[in-house]
């Protein structure tokens, strides 16, 4: 089995379909992680995994081999993430008509969607990246682009909320 | 272990799967696809902008020099021709007065 950094470097220099190799190896964990920030949205986890694909693919070049893939793809997940949210923020502030709004499908493990629901979105991705995939306080900065004692206070935070 | 701690371990062991990851894995590769074309197009575009830009602006800048140039080659070329043109029809209309003279000498 080729490694990620093997398929990364083969889809510099040969094309993108040795990106399919990537996606597939990948596609559960960006769905799940979309999953849990979505708090069970399938439609908003599927295009948050498939933004983050795209947007691999198109900063491959500057990915570091000497680092983790998965690590790397996270992060881009993480700022897909952000930016649904500021889209969606968007679109929110138009929509003040009257027509019923949309229903997105909800799934998954509902009690744990339900324990995270008084968390906003930010926090609720700092909940799931440090409890749930355990990503370290300055993993997580490094994600956000915040100083580890933003990222921290802002946990102590949100697990203030949960109890 | 409060229930928080329990619904965190829950969700840590649940796993979830890509509805068709074979359609998603395609469906995404063709995204990709297009929008490296869609880049390459646009960059395109910019080369021949560029390109058709300068060389209006080169023109622009030069069309006077280009004209002046034009006209004076033409000129260059004309005048020695038509000197000659005329210089030929004036020797040729010499050789046809001397012919018609020395014809009226013999017939008379």
């Amino acid at each position: 089995m080729e490694t990620d950094e093997e398929l990364v470097r083969r889809t510099l220099s040969e094309g993108s379909h040795h990106f399919g190799v990537l996606i597939q190896r990948y596609a559960d964990y960006l769905f799940g992680l979309g999953m849990r920030l979505t708090s069970g949205n399938k439609e908003l986890a599927e295009d948050m995994s498939q933004q983050a694909f795209m947007k691999s693919y198109t900063y491959l070049k500057s990915f570091d081999p000497q680092k983790s893939f998965k690590h790397w793809l996270t992060g881009i997940a993480v700022n897909s993430f952000k930016d649904l949210i500021a889209k969606e923020n968007q679109y929110s502030s138009l929509e003040d008509t009257n027509e019923p709004s949309y229903t997105p499908h909800l799934e998954g493990n509902k009690d744990f969607f339900t324990l995270i629901k008084p968390l906003t979105k930010e926090e609720r991705l700092m909940f799931a990246l440090r409890f749930i995939y355990d990503y370290k306080i300055d993993e997580i900065g490094d994600f956000l682009d915040m100083k580890s004692g933003t990222v921290k206070s802002k946990i102590s935070r949100a697990l203030e909320k949960l109890k | 272990m409060n229930e928080m701690e329990v619904l965190v371990k829950k969700e840590k062991e649940a796993s979830y799967n890509q509805r068709n990851k074979d359609l998603f894995t395609f469906y995404t590769l063709t995204l990709i696809k297009q929008e490296e074309l869609k880049r390459r197009h646009r960059r395109n575009l910019v080369f021949v902008g560029l390109v058709s830009m300068t060389s209006a602006l080169i023109l622009l800048g030069e069309v006077e020099v280009i004209t002046d140039s034009f006209l004076g080659l033409i000129l260059n070329l004309s005048i020695p021709l038509l000197y000659n043109l005329f210089y030929s029809y004036l020797v040729c209309l010499l050789f046809a007065g001397f012919v018609v003279l020395y014809k009226r000498k013999s017939l008379f």
